[in-house]
Parts: structure tokens; sequence; C-alpha cells
């Protein structure tokens, strides 16, 4: 289930939240791990944030999606 | 420091048929089992490779997100592991205000900062709102568990004796996973429980039981002091240090991609295990030009099917131009393919067939060099494929990948042992390279 947020970094600040609530060592220890999750941009141009397991709160609980489209991958190659 | 004779470096010495693993001049190694990696750009082990670093792997567990470093001793010896199965309380309760997150089904009620009961306070109480008790009786505490870990759960419960049917406890579910609890209670008396076991779904379940036909409605029963304990847990890599000395380390720092190393409280079978999904790691920007480079991958992919990459680097400068190499299951995707290279994209890339002699879910050596003007495949030691290149260095500036491509498009369901890449020709070095590595982890006769 995914939160959407209109630019990457908004989504980056949500992760590096629960990060923080979580403990996560770069919180803690000031190395290692930081963020929870990371965003995925979808076809909408938003910016999807996978929020599986994470502390939500009302308005978050309200707005959270499983609608979410992802545009086809270009052609990567690498 | 490296053994020579004349100016062949050693890599293997041996002393009839035994292999010698170290070997001192005075008090200083000349000699070491890994004297093979000297000169690497990176070197990315569970083993000890060199003494240029301690720590091999940097770890986060699943129970408390604490992280540690270890050496390859350390793994070894299940030091390691012993860490990441540390018990941790990861959950109390405190029914002072109310319910503590427990709840239950429509039928029963939860009431919490139920109090003067059995002469303790604070307490939580489920009351039967029908006559009947069924599966669906039950205090409930969703997301609280790790799927494939095991806990020990301990809490105190009071049934009074006044109720019609309530009148035990059933079961301590893990998810699906139940404990028989029934029989140890006494009424009217506060009774402590102590349950361990593994759980195949995050909620934890406290079932109760009826020994005697009635109707229940109104039967109440009061639980407390409810503690879950982690027993086991996941470990997952956040760094995996580079010990070719050039502290080019790979690492993870979002921690839902990160490829695990302890699973459910074991060590991983095959080195670090890649999702399929989204693990990955980053490497640093290793490789300064593009069309000279040997690189070895101890791993075992799990599906062909799709793209699964090893081990990649790209040089970008701008789209159309560009550089790079992957060892990568369906490389670029195209399908058969297991290595290749990406030089002016569609003009002078290319890619290596050979997927089909690569046995899926079992360890290789896979390794990938380009020196010289050709680019060869080898497997287990054996060339598969060769052809001329025609590459130009170019360097974009971009990071190694591991586990997954830039994009996130080619995630490896699979494991990695080990890594090792120099930008340099090796091709006088790669037998002696690959006996080496084979020598500790017998992939081939």
């Amino acid at each position: 289930m995914y939160l959407l947020y209109p630019t990457e970094q908004d989504a980056w600040n949500r992760s590096e939240e629960e990060g923080i609530a979580m403990g996560l060592a770069y919180h803690t220890e000031g190395q290692g791990s930081r963020y929870v999750s990371s965003p995925k941009e979808t076809i909408d141009g938003l910016w999807a944030l996978d929020v599986t397991g994470y502390d939500l709160d009302e308005l978050e609980e309200s707005t959270v999606t499983l609608d979410v489209t992802f545009p086809q991958p270009t052609e990567d190659l690498m | 420091m490296a053994l020579y004779l004349g100016s062949t470096s050693i890599t293997k010495a041996y002393l009839g048929a035994t292999e010698i693993t170290k070997a001192y001049l005075g008090s200083t190694e000349v000699l070491s089992a890994s004297s093979f990696i000297t000169g690497a750009t990176v070197a990315y082990s569970l083993r000890k490779l060199s003494n240029a670093v301690s720590n091999v792997v940097r770890v986060r567990r699943s129970s408390d997100n604490a992280e540690q470093d270890f050496t390859a001793n350390q793994i070894e010896s299940g030091e390691m592991v012993n860490w990441v199965n540390t018990d941790v309380l990861t959950y109390e309760s405190d029914f002072s205000s109310g319910t503590d997150g427990f709840v239950t089904t429509a039928s029963p009620s939860l009431d919490g900062n139920i109090d003067s009961i059995g002469g303790r306070n604070d307490n939580l109480r489920l009351t039967s709102n029908a006559p009947l008790v069924t599966v669906n009786t039950y205090f409930r505490r969703n997301s609280i568990l790790s799927v494939g870990n095991s806990y020990r759960v301990t809490f105190d419960a009071y049934i009074p004796s006044t109720n019609s049917v309530l009148d035990d406890f059933d079961t301590v579910a893990f998810g699906t996973s139940q404990v028989n609890v029934a029989g140890q209670i006494t009424l009217d008396q506060w009774t402590s429980y102590d349950v361990t076991g593994t759980a195949n779904n995050t909620a934890l379940f406290i079932r109760l039981k009826g020994n005697s036909s009635g109707d229940a409605t109104g039967d109440v029963v009061y639980i407390r002091n409810v503690q879950i304990t982690q027993t086991t847990a996941d470990g997952f890599v956040e760094t995996w240090y580079d010990q070719s000395g050039n502290g080019n380390d790979a690492t993870q720092s979002v921690a839902t991609a990160q490829p695990k190393i302890v699973d459910g409280g074991s060590l991983v079978a095959d080195g670090i295990d890649f999702d399929g999904v989204n693990d990955r790691l980053f490497g640093s920007h290793i490789l300064n030009t593009d069309d000279v480079l040997y690189a070895a991958v101890v791993a075992k992919n799990k599906d062909f099917n799709g793209r699964g990459l090893y081990v990649s680097h790209l040089f970008y400068n701008a789209f159309n131009d560009n550089g790079g190499f992957a060892i990568e299951a369906n490389t670029f995707n195209r399908t058969g393919s297991i290595a290749g290279w990406l030089d002016d994209r569609g003009v002078n890339d290319a890619v290596q067939d050979g997927l089909s002699s690569l046995t899926q879910n079992e360890m290789h050596l896979l390794s990938f060099d380009l020196s010289n003007g050709s680019s060869k495949f080898h497997l287990d030691g054996s060339l598969v494929n060769t052809f001329s290149t025609s590459m130009n260095s170019e360097d974009g500036g971009a990071a190694l990948n591991i586990g997954n491509n830039a994009s996130g498009v080619s995630p490896l369901d699979g494991s990695i042992k080990e890594i090792i890449i120099y930008n340099s020709d090796q091709s006088a070095n790669r037998a002696a390279i690959e006996d080496n590595i084979n020598a500790h982890y017998n992939i081939y006769p």
C-alpha cells in the first residue's frame, strides 16, 4: 500500500521519518540504515512510497492507496 | 605483500599435495591464500581476502534495527548469527489507559484500565457478548510478529469462577501456528503463561475456550503483563566491505532494499541473498576506463526467466553515449545472454550468449574480461564465448550496482558469495585467480 507525494523529496522525507521512529542506525549512531523504503515515480508524475508496516496517522490511513500505476520500464539497458 | 618467482607473482604454493596458505619471511607474511586479490579494484566476500580491512560486512538485525560490523571469523564461528538472534523484548503491554493495541472480534468487547482484579490494577478485560464461545473469542494484537521468526510470549491471566462458560485458555497462536495452553489456568487466581512459537503471520492470538454448556454472555477474562520477546531474527546487509584496500564499500541505506544474510535465525547458506524484488547494493565509482576489466562473481540465480543482475558498472555521459559492463541473466534484456558491455548505445554494445550453460539455482563462478580488444566470458573456469570489441574508454562517473541495475528493472533472485573486479588486464592471471576461488568454494571439479 502506498502514500502518494508530489515530489520525490517529500516521499524520502516520510521514509526517513519512519526510519527515525524505527530507530534505524543512521539516526541513533550516525551511520548505517537511514530510510525504510524507496519512492517510485508513478505514471501521473507523483511519487509512490510503499508504507507497508509503517505507523500511519489518521490522515495517512485515510489516503493510503493500492491503486498506483507505474510506467513501463524504459529501455534502460543497465 | 606478494611472493614472486622471478617476475611471476605466486598465488598458490604446495608442499606435496597440501596447499600452503601462509608463508613468512621472518615475521613478514609473504604469501596468503588470498594474495590473488592484490591489485583488485574491489573485492567483496564473506571470507577473509586480505589484511586491508578487518570487517567484511555490517549487519542490521530485524528485531530492533541494531547494527554491527563483523569479521569473516565472526561469521564462520557463529558469533554474527548469535548477535542477530539476541533476545529482544519487542512488546510490553500497558493497559493503564486502554487496550494498548489489542483488538478482538465484534462479539466480545475489550476494555483496558480495569482495576482491583485479584488484587491487581491496570488489567485488560474481555467481555463475551454472545452465548457461544468460538474460535473468534480471543485477544489479538496485529502487526506484532515477524514471519519466520521465533518468539516467547508471557502473560498473566485471571478467570473468575462465576463465569458460566468461559473457563480456560485454548491456544496462543503465532499467526496460525498454534500452541495448546489448555488446562493451565487456576480459576480465581492470576496464572502465569510462558509460551514459545514461530510466527507464520504477523498477528498474535490468545484464544479462549469454554468447557461447559450454557450462555457465555457476560463472561469476563482478564490479562496483564503481556511480554513478547523475539528470540530469532533476520539479518540484513547494510554494508559489504571492500577488502581490496581501496575503500569501495557497497552499501544500502534503505532498510527494505537490503539483501539478507540471516534468515529466520539461520545463516543464509549461499552468501548474501537478494530477493528478486528490490534488493540491491550500491558500490562507488570504481572504473576509470571501461575497455579493460576483469570481473569474477561467485553466485547463483533462482530464476532465469527474467533479468537478474549480478554486478554491473555503467558510465553515463549522456543518452546514446555511454559505456559499461554487466554480468546479468538475459543481459540488457536480450534473452539467453549472460554478460555484455555497452558503448555508444546501439552502436558498439554487445552481449555474450551463455545463459544456457548455467544451471538454475546452482552456484557458479562467472567471469567476464575485456582486454586487448576482445571480450571473454568464462563459466566455472572454462571459456564459453569470445569476440572482439571496439570499445572506447568513457567515464561518466557512475557507481557499481550489485543485485539490480541502476533503473531497478533487473532484480536478482539469488545469492552472491564473492565479487572481485580489476580495472586492469588480468588475462594472464585469470586461471590462477579462478583456481584460487574454486579451491575455496569447490564449485566445479
